[in-house]
């Protein structure tokens, strides 16, 4: 009776803490593999045939379409220049220059990936091709709910938002330039209140 | 009481192996990867769209609309597409009959979502969208019996399923049409190594999308009329 009892403890012991720590791995693991650029952040090898378990079973579980590594990469900036969660009511701008890439999209999105589709007629994302850019080739991109001149992005609703930084066709997503890239600055301007 | 201790580290060791066990099972076992949401908005070697997630979706809209997919972050400068194939019967021919001089890139992933091949336009021949994906056995078996167009490309895998992205971008609204007319052209076609009829068939049309003119300024190169000599 009591060596049955103590099998228990021991099982229930490894299956509880098992699962529970796989859980809480999978879920903490997004920092493993990652690389910080400013404040943005990509893990440019979820998804490569040699990416370490724990990347591999967070991406099993987010199940994303990710950008093959030949393809390119992604950027996600979550905060500004200050630390602050980026916020949909308020105005960024974003200067700078990227990475040599074929093209680069900018869209924002709701932490949980879907996108922020502003009213009809406003411009809900950006791609290189039609960018205005500054004679050394850098640029300014306005993010924000109001309609600005130059590059805008526009956002709606409150509450966090996640921009996303996306380079397609780039040397950046190999795997030696990813830390030594240069990306444009989050700037916040100003928020709206109410 | 030393029993109990005894009892709880074999606890605590068998934990280890627990969660050893589940993060390397997880990728084959997860039952919302990328290979089961593709699953549920489309059958084996169909073609479907993928479409970004709306943050205020509408719900008059979303019950018409045909299904999307349930993926995060997709890129809304892109149209995308993918479809899902199986390579337990022969190769898989995964090909456009239209060609875009619009950007676009397409990853071949296995079942569990390891990235296995890229391609882009600019990597591959003539512009042309028309890989051939299969096991090594599978590619030799296929090249001695015919000739593939000059612009397929032989992509082997070691794998026994999987899928294919592509995203093509949209930089300017006039040109969605015919960036849309292009995904809608592909085909993800298994390609038997057995069947006579259905192989000759893919020749000749294989053949005539291969002849096309490169210097031909259409996004619509004609495939008709244009069958092997």
């Amino acid at each position: 009776m009591q060596f049955t009892l103590l099998v228990m403890i021991a099982v229930g012991i490894a299956l509880y803490l098992g699962g529970w720590s796989a859980k809480w791995a999978v879920k903490e693991s997004s920092e493993i593999a990652t690389v910080e650029v400013g404040q943005w952040k990509a893990t440019p090898f979820a998804g490569a045939p040699d990416a370490d378990p724990y990347s591999k079973a967070r991406l099993a579980m987010i199940g994303n379409l990710n950008l093959g590594i030949g393809e390119g990469i992604q950027f996600r900036g979550s905060a500004d220049d200050s630390g602050q969660p980026l916020r949909r009511e308020c105005s960024y701008s974003i200067e700078g220059t990227t990475p040599p890439a074929r093209i680069f999209t900018l869209a924002a999105y709701m932490p949980e990936g879907q996108l922020i589709t502003p009213a009809a007629g406003r411009p809900g994302w950006l791609t290189s091709n039609n960018l205005m850019r500054n004679d050394d080739n850098s640029f300014a991109i306005a993010v924000g709910p109001t309609a600005r001149a130059g590059n805008w992005l526009a956002t709606s609703g409150t509450g966090q938002m996640i921009l996303v930084l996306a380079l397609y066709d780039t040397p950046a997503s190999a795997e030696s330039g990813a830390s030594s890239l240069t990306l444009p600055t989050i700037h916040r301007e100003e928020c709206r209140r109410g | 009481m030393g029993k109990l201790i005894l009892a709880i580290l074999i606890g605590v060791v068998g934990a280890g192996l627990v969660h050893i066990a589940v993060i390397f099972t997880m990728p084959d076992v997860a039952r919302r990867n990328a290979w089961s949401r593709l699953a549920e908005i489309g059958t084996l070697n169909q073609l479907v769209r993928v479409e970004a997630l709306d943050a205020d979706p509408n719900p008059a809209l979303a019950t018409t609309d045909a299904p999307i997919g349930d993926f995060a972050f997709v890129d809304p400068a892109f149209l995308t597409a993918g479809c899902r194939f199986s390579l337990a019967n022969g190769p898989v021919r995964i090909v456009a009959s239209q060609r875009d001089p619009a950007f676009w890139s397409a990853s071949i992933y296995n079942r569990q979502g390891d990235n296995l091949y890229s391609i882009n336009d600019r990597s591959a021949v003539d512009n042309a969208f028309d890989l051939m994906v299969g096991t090594r056995d599978q590619l030799v078996d296929k090249s001695a019996i015919e000739d593939a167009p000059e612009t397929q490309i032989p992509v082997e895998v070691e794998m026994s399923s999987g899928y294919m992205t592509i995203r093509m971008l949209v930089d300017e609204e006039s040109k969605r049409p015919s960036i849309d007319a292009f995904i809608s052209s592909i085909k993800c076609q298994p390609a038997p190594l057995d069947d006579a009829l259905s192989t000759d068939a893919i020749h000749k049309s294989g053949t005539a999308a291969g002849r096309a003119s490169p210097a031909t300024s259409s996004p619509q190169p004609t495939t008709t009329g244009r069958t092997a000599q």
